[in-house]
């Protein structure tokens, strides 16, 4: 039995006919690749229709050390930065952290919801979970490293503070 | 009695994961690419040839602190048991898009070759 979609979000039956020219070279579909697609994944590049067909391309998300208690074991220290594309790939180039793998998994939630942010036309960026710990606890916490989260535009690395980031959206 | 090896120490090998499969991947993630990582588990971007998705790199995250585990164990870093992983998209079958598989390995950087177990102790 077909699952009942609320009207706003993607449709069983949508072929996402105006973003298939992008979709199909950038993950090698074929029609019919694009038409097994779930209504959830479907959603996921829906947010196209809300924050324009380049959206992914126009932000990044930067990790900024906050604290790290003696300079963690990986040499983690405050003020670095880890500079992320919207796909979720680490951006070298931008980024003077070490790449640690303890400080930058719990950053994928944050991914999780810029996708499922940008599909109701929000800002991808969390009004609620700014902030990323890194799970080596040490002694009680004490050489735990933090890290706050923002979105900036990619070209000016302005920061991206508006709720609504397409205006014809509201 | 001090043991000579004939590899680099373990602090100075790698753990790579390659790439055994995959298809569809949004960051176009190719079969025989790598993610390169320190024993601290510090991604090495110079090393690695695969483009550095998180949604790989995070699912290595468990077995990273596997691999220090079993080095605090005396034992090879690498599992019998557990060496292949996947990322977390859960591919265009099932309710996601693509889906990318490593296996994960110790590499000597000096030689390039894959670490072998060796005996506990030396």
């Amino acid at each position: 039995m077909p699952r009942e979609i609320d009207p706003f979000y993607v449709q069983a039956d949508d072929k996402l006919e105006d973003m298939a020219d992008v979709l199909k070279p950038a993950l090698e579909f074929t029609d019919a690749d694009l038409e097994r697609l779930s209504p959830e994944a479907k959603n996921l590049f829906a947010g196209r229709r809300r924050l324009g067909i380049d959206w992914l391309d126009r932000y990044e998300v930067v990790l900024k050390i906050t604290r790290s208690p003696d300079g963690c074991g990986c040499g983690v220290r405050v003020g670095q930065q880890i500079v992320f594309d919207m796909r979720h790939k680490v951006k070298p180039a931008l980024s003077d952290a070490p790449l640690c793998v303890h400080l930058m998994s719990p950053a994928l939630s944050l991914f999780y919801m810029t996708f499922d942010r940008a599909a109701e036309g929000l800002n991808p960026m969390t009004c609620v979970w700014r902030y990323i710990e890194c799970p080596m606890t040490g002694h009680h916490g004490e050489l735990k490293a933090l890290a706050e989260v923002s979105l900036r535009t990619t070209d000016t690395h302005e920061p991206v503070f508006k709720r609504w980031l397409n205006e014809e959206a509201q | 009695m001090s043991v000579k090896l004939d590899r680099s120490t373990l602090e100075a090998c790698e753990l790579h994961a390659t790439v055994t499969r995959a298809f569809h991947c949004a960051n176009k993630i190719r079969e025989g690419q790598t993610f390169v990582f320190d024993m601290k588990g510090r991604l090495l971007a110079d090393k690695s040839t695969a483009h550095l998705c998180l949604g790989m790199i995070a699912k290595l995250h468990p077995a990273i602190l596997m691999a220090q585990d079993r080095i605090a164990s005396g034992l090879h870093p690498i599992s019998p048991s557990f060496n292949t992983f996947d990322c977390y998209d859960t591919g265009i079958d099932h309710g996601g898009t693509g889906k990318v598989y490593v296996q994960l390995s110790l590499v000597d950087p000096t030689s390039g070759a894959t670490v072998q177990a060796w005996p506990v102790g030396q």
